[in-house]
């Protein structure tokens, strides 16, 4: 089902929304900052929206947020009590304006929260959360490469609705009958040939901008390549510029590795066990309790994030893992430029 | 629900102190949960208030009853606290996890256990399995190194040690790095014990398989050393030890290349993984 929402009357549907769901959008915290990005988090404001730009980080969090408690525990005497955490993935909620890369990695992390084992915190959130999704006018910055990886500027699926900004109005698109749903009330107007065209061209303009990329990048054969290059030379500059910080795993909308402590009082006799983000850059990701290390420096790591992107999950998951958000690139303090790489990975 | 996060509840039935800093813990489900897991699959031990480790499966006692044995050397993080336990402790288990030896490849083989340390465990409690159905396999032949004479474990299980009058159902052979002024056996890597005996094994390269559990060196010398003898990869099964925390192919602790050890593993054949990118060992 196709509809359009006149902006003036965008209010009444995040009114509506409000009542039925906590919403999580791009907000306008932490605009302010040098990075000047917002962050997904929850609002109960229209006036804190910010769909002008693609937050700093991914939605991940809202799926598998940082820290969360996996259960409760409680020691008395010899015995343990338990208490599972399951109230609290029950909230409905929309993610708001989330945009095709974000998307499509949400789609990535389905496949590895239910591949061997059913993961219920991130299967019950993901159940409970409505998407609505909004195609890129324009890329956020020369760092977008969606195209390349062929999960942007629109999106064939992974939504609930899916929203297009063609000037004084919104175009809607539903992608599940709960969408269809919301596309009947009364505020979303019948949409013309007019409007469907101003939706086509808007994509067509985001696409021919982004498809500038492609020239530069292609990841057409980039499997058996990365096959061939993993002893190649050409990473050692990169090696030594990466400090090992973790920042492109932290924003990456595909990285989901984590690490699982317990977190209790002084005297250890009631915590939660909880899951924090890990991430494969950090030094001791891989080191085992006798010391051996697989991946015991910054080079090897690096290429692990790259070849868990390009090349593992083409054999695990039967695709790439990388989206084309470009935010480890934005986020990069060494200025590393994955793309860089990945030509080089392809010329050879 | 079933969450596989959640640790099932299971108590400390009995402590054996296997050397100054390694522990057998019998451990019995609370609710009389049968398990009756593979050797060479691993669980995850919780520890409450300190966390969770993947630890091998050393035996099961008593497979309808629930109630099992791992054997845990304090390394420091959570395994530091068994030292803590007691009997009659409460403790959290999930799993079993993983692939264990194929036993099923084992039919009919004469077989080669290779442990070294802590890789007695998984090599122990494949050993009980073949031996409970020893007519089913050739011979049964175990090299097993450990540091010093005061880091050899299971000395009194029955496995290892057969009551004398029995014949023999397993041949085993011990060696230790250095010794102390009463071992009177073998000094050396079990790479030297292999080179040692390995005229008077009489194996048949053919119709053998070698299973081997221990650190990374002694791993590398093992299929170096047997692939030598003429093994091929599927003929060496090897027991790979990471830092699993999921056990469930999620949260990338595990990864060696595209494989993940909690899944594809911990035991994969060295054909299936010699062609893997990172280094294995």
């Amino acid at each position: 089902m196709q509809k359009k929402l006149s902006k003036k009357d965008f209010k009444k549907f995040f009114g509506a929304l409000k009542k039925k769901h906590k919403i999580f959008a791009p907000t306008k915290k932490g605009t302010i900052t040098a990075y000047n990005f917002g962050t997904f988090d929850y609002i109960d404001d229209v006036k804190w929206l910010n769909l002008d730009r693609n937050p700093i980080s991914s939605p991940k969090k809202l799926f598998m947020p940082d820290g969360e408690a996996l259960f409760k525990f409680e020691k008395i005497g010899n015995d343990v009590v338990l208490e599972d955490t399951e109230q609290e993935w029950k909230e409905k909620r929309v993610l708001l304006g989330v945009r095709p890369c974000d998307i499509a990695a949400m789609a990535k992390f389905d496949k590895v929260f239910n591949e061997a084992y059913d993961d219920p915190y991130y299967r019950e959130r993901r159940k409970n959360t409505l998407i609505i999704g909004m195609t890129c006018n324009e890329k956020t910055d020369d760092l977008c490469f969606c195209s390349v990886t062929e999960s942007g500027p629109d999106s064939d699926s992974g939504y609930d609705l899916l929203m297009t900004d063609i000037g004084s109005n919104y175009f809607f698109k539903s992608g599940s009958k709960e969408g269809e749903r919301w596309l009947e009330e009364s505020y979303f107007k019948d949409v013309s040939k007019r409007d469907v065209q101003a939706r086509d061209r808007k994509i067509a303009d985001a696409k021919t901008d982004l498809d500038l990329e492609k020239n530069k990048l292609d990841l057409t054969n980039i499997k058996e390549a990365m096959a061939k290059a993993y002893d190649n030379k050409l990473w050692d500059p990169y090696g030594k510029r990466c400090v090992s910080c973790g920042s492109c795993n932290m924003v990456c909308p595909t990285c989901h590795c984590f690490t699982i402590l317990d977190k209790a009082n002084v005297g250890q006799t009631e915590g939660k066990r909880v899951r924090i983000w890990d991430a494969c850059h950090f030094e001791k990701f891989a080191k085992m309790a006798g010391g051996f290390d697989i991946r015991p420096d910054k080079l090897s790591r690096l290429k692990h994030r790259l070849y868990d992107k390009f090349y593992y999950p083409f054999i695990t998951y039967g695709e790439g893992f990388c989206v084309g958000c470009g935010r480890c690139i934005r986020h990069c303090q060494s200025e590393i430029d994955i793309r860089d790489a990945l030509r080089e990975v392809a010329h050879e | 629900m079933n969450n596989p996060y959640i640790p099932k509840l299971a108590l400390i039935k009995d402590i054996t102190e296997e050397s100054r800093n390694i522990r057998t813990l019998t451990v019995a489900f609370k609710d009389n949960t049968p398990f009756d897991p593979q050797p060479g699959q691993f669980v995850e031990l919780s520890l409450f208030g300190y966390g969770e480790f993947p630890v091998s499966i050393a035996g099961v006692l008593d497979p309808a009853a629930g109630i099992f044995q791992t054997t845990i050397r304090r390394m420091g993080g959570v395994t530091e606290r068994i030292a803590d336990l007691k009997v009659n402790s409460t403790v959290g288990v999930r799993g079993p996890f993983g692939k264990g030896y194929p036993v099923e490849k084992l039919d009919g083989k004469d077989i080669v256990l290779v442990a070294g340390g802590m890789g007695i465990a998984s090599i122990k409690y494949l050993a009980d399995c073949l031996i409970k159905k020893r007519s089913k396999y050739g011979r049964l032949i175990l090299l097993y190194g450990a540091a010093t004479p005061a880091d050899l474990i299971y000395r009194s299980s029955p496995t290892l040690s057969p009551p004398k009058t029995k014949e023999k159902p397993l041949q085993a052979l011990v060696t230790v790095d250095v010794a102390d002024a009463e071992w009177k056996g073998n000094v050396g890597t079990v790479l030297d014990l292999i080179n040692k005996i390995e005229p008077a094994m009489d194996i048949d390269v053919r119709k053998s398989m070698v299973a081997a559990c221990g650190p990374s060196k002694m791993m590398k010398a093992v299929v170096d050393r047997f692939t030598l003898a003429g093994f091929r990869g599927e003929q060496m099964l090897l027991s790979f030890e990471r830092r699993m925390q999921c056990g469930m192919g999620m949260c990338g602790h595990c990864m060696m290349g595209e494989k993940r050890v909690c899944l594809d593993g911990p035991v994969i054949s060295f054909e299936d993984v010699k062609d893997t990118l990172e280094k294995l060992f």
